[in-house]
């Protein structure tokens, strides 16, 4: 594309970030009260919001239920105003299931699931505006809302989607940034172990560039990480500052 | 005797409303509707279609409320619920009965027309929804700009021009929802999820500026006698006049 530069001569991106810059992060926990967990993230223009029930009783077939480990059920949906163009379906195209199956399998990973077996706990995220980095971004809040609803997890889950261009890996990257192509890399790890839970890569890339990519991608995350650890940690204590003055 | 509701409210009294205009970028208009701890997003997408050959130059309006399991633990996730249908249905109805966006004013040139899709999300589910998805259709619309089409003559070229119009909201229907116990007495107005669970019946009444009826729906439940419907429409008649007076307050802080 003509007149749109992915990375100006001083290292600039579109919106004026470096390289290796996030996005403004801005989320709240605790949003609603039906819920056991709930959670609300902005990332930029990438608006989440995501809901947890659970542990519960196995909802629907008793049949599907584990008896050595909890059930993870996941509904990823988009609002059908959040993209550019209306979306059709909000959940059950071939992009949302894959989605869903991502996050999944991603907290799979994460969640002690041996502590509950015969049990299910749901996981729902819902993209109100949709503005690149979606999976990113709809597993920071999952993580936060887990937080919220207190179940155990080996350890946050953070996640980031990283582009490469001009020999240079861009952090967090936006709807324009990932549409005008080249190489995406997006990645979900454990920040304290740097184990990584999910890495996705489609498009070309040189083994020779992977592991600066991937390097860039997990400092990212842990970029990620301090700011949810803090929002936690504020929440927390206005829980505990609100429960004291009672 | 005066009952007190479990949540302390006096049986004529609503919740406390918050109306969020313009949140959604992606949109091209939105709003954001807290009645208690219902929460409810509505936005509004464009597209260009053709009008239907039997009423020319009538654009269209579809309204859709989703109900996802995110909102309560007792939906499931799957293909739409009866109840989301029905509501859907119910503001459909209020759009047409209403005339509150008039189709001929959605149309561009010659066949083409907007297609608008007014897409409403209940984020938390706490009892009477269609208030709610009333008010949020209703801001949102009033918050909606779409950019101006022009159509070459030449070789018929659709352009998409920066330049944004306001759409013309021509009425104003707001809903009154009442619940009540047998024989038609304890009716509440803006029941929680809980009195309506628990509800014998539910009557929903639509009211415009100039206080005709738009809507009564009262689906099934238990008789109610004629009485307690027209003091139903009474209350309705007052309590609308606090949500025109917020409507107002929104778009005129918006506007400045």
């Amino acid at each position: 594309m003509a007149g749109l530069e992915l990375l100006s001569d001083q290292g600039f991106r579109l919106d004026g970030r470096r390289p290796h810059e996030l996005r403004k992060i801005e989320c709240r926990m605790g949003v609603f009260a039906q819920a056991d967990g709930s959670a609300y993230i902005e990332q930029g223009n990438t608006k989440v919001l995501a809901a947890v029930y659970g542990p519960h009783e196995m909802r629907g077939s008793k049949s599907r239920g584990l008896h050595h480990k909890v059930l993870i059920n996941c509904q990823y949906s988009m609002a059908t105003f959040s993209t550019g163009e209306r979306k059709r379906r909000p959940r059950g195209d071939r992009k949302s299931q894959e989605m869903t199956l991502h996050l999944k399998q991603t907290f799979e990973a994460a969640i002690m699931t041996q502590l509950y077996p015969r049990s299910q706990i749901d996981i729902f995220v819902e993209v109100l505006q949709a503005d690149g980095g979606n999976y990113s971004t709809c597993v920071n809040a999952a993580t936060l809302a887990l937080v919220d609803a207190g179940i155990p997890l080996k350890d946050y889950v953070c996640a980031c989607t990283t582009g490469f261009v001009n020999d240079t890996p861009m952090v967090d990257i936006s709807f324009v940034e990932e549409s005008l192509g080249g190489p995406q890399l997006t990645v979900a790890v454990l920040p304290k172990s740097e184990q990584i839970v999910l890495l996705e890569m489609a498009s070309r890339l040189h083994v020779d560039y992977l592991n600066k990519v991937l390097k860039t991608a997990v400092k990212g995350c842990k970029d990620v990480y301090v700011i949810l650890d803090e929002v936690v940690r504020n929440h927390v204590a206005q829980i505990a500052s609100s429960v004291g003055s009672e | 005797m005066v009952l007190e509701r479990s949540d302390g409210r006096d049986c004529w009294k609503t919740r406390r409303t918050i109306i969020n205009v313009g949140s959604i970028g992606t949109a091209y208009g939105s709003a954001l509707v807290r009645r208690g701890k219902t929460t409810i997003v509505c936005g509004v997408k464009g597209e260009l279609a053709n009008s239907r050959p039997e009423n020319p130059g009538d654009g269209f309006l579809v309204v859709n409320l989703d109900l996802p399991p995110l909102c309560c633990p007792l939906f499931k996730p799957g293909p739409p619920s009866e109840q989301s249908q029905s509501i859907s249905q119910f503001l459909n109805d209020i759009v047409t009965s209403s005339g509150c966006v008039v189709l001929s004013d959605l149309s561009i040139e010659g066949q083409l027309v907007w297609c608008l899709f007014v897409d409403i999300i209940c984020l938390e589910y706490d009892g009477n929804v269609i208030d709610a998805a009333v008010l949020a259709m209703l801001a949102a619309l009033t918050n909606t700009k779409l950019p101006k089409i022009t159509v070459s003559n030449d070789n018929g070229e659709i352009k998409v021009s920066e330049a944004l119009e306001i759409l013309a909201v021509k009425s104003q229907p707001v809903t009154t929802t009442f619940v009540y116990q047998q024989d038609g007495g304890h009716v509440m107005v803006d029941p929680s999820f809980e009195e309506e669970y628990d509800a014998a019946g539910i009557l929903s009444i639509t009211l415009q500026e100039d206080g005709s009826l738009v809507k009564l729906y009262k689906p099934g439940g238990l008789q109610l006698p004629d009485s307690v419907l027209e003091q139903c429409i009474a209350k309705a008649r007052s309590l609308s006049k606090d949500m025109w007076h917020l409507l107002k307050t929104v778009s005129e802080t918006v506007e400045t």
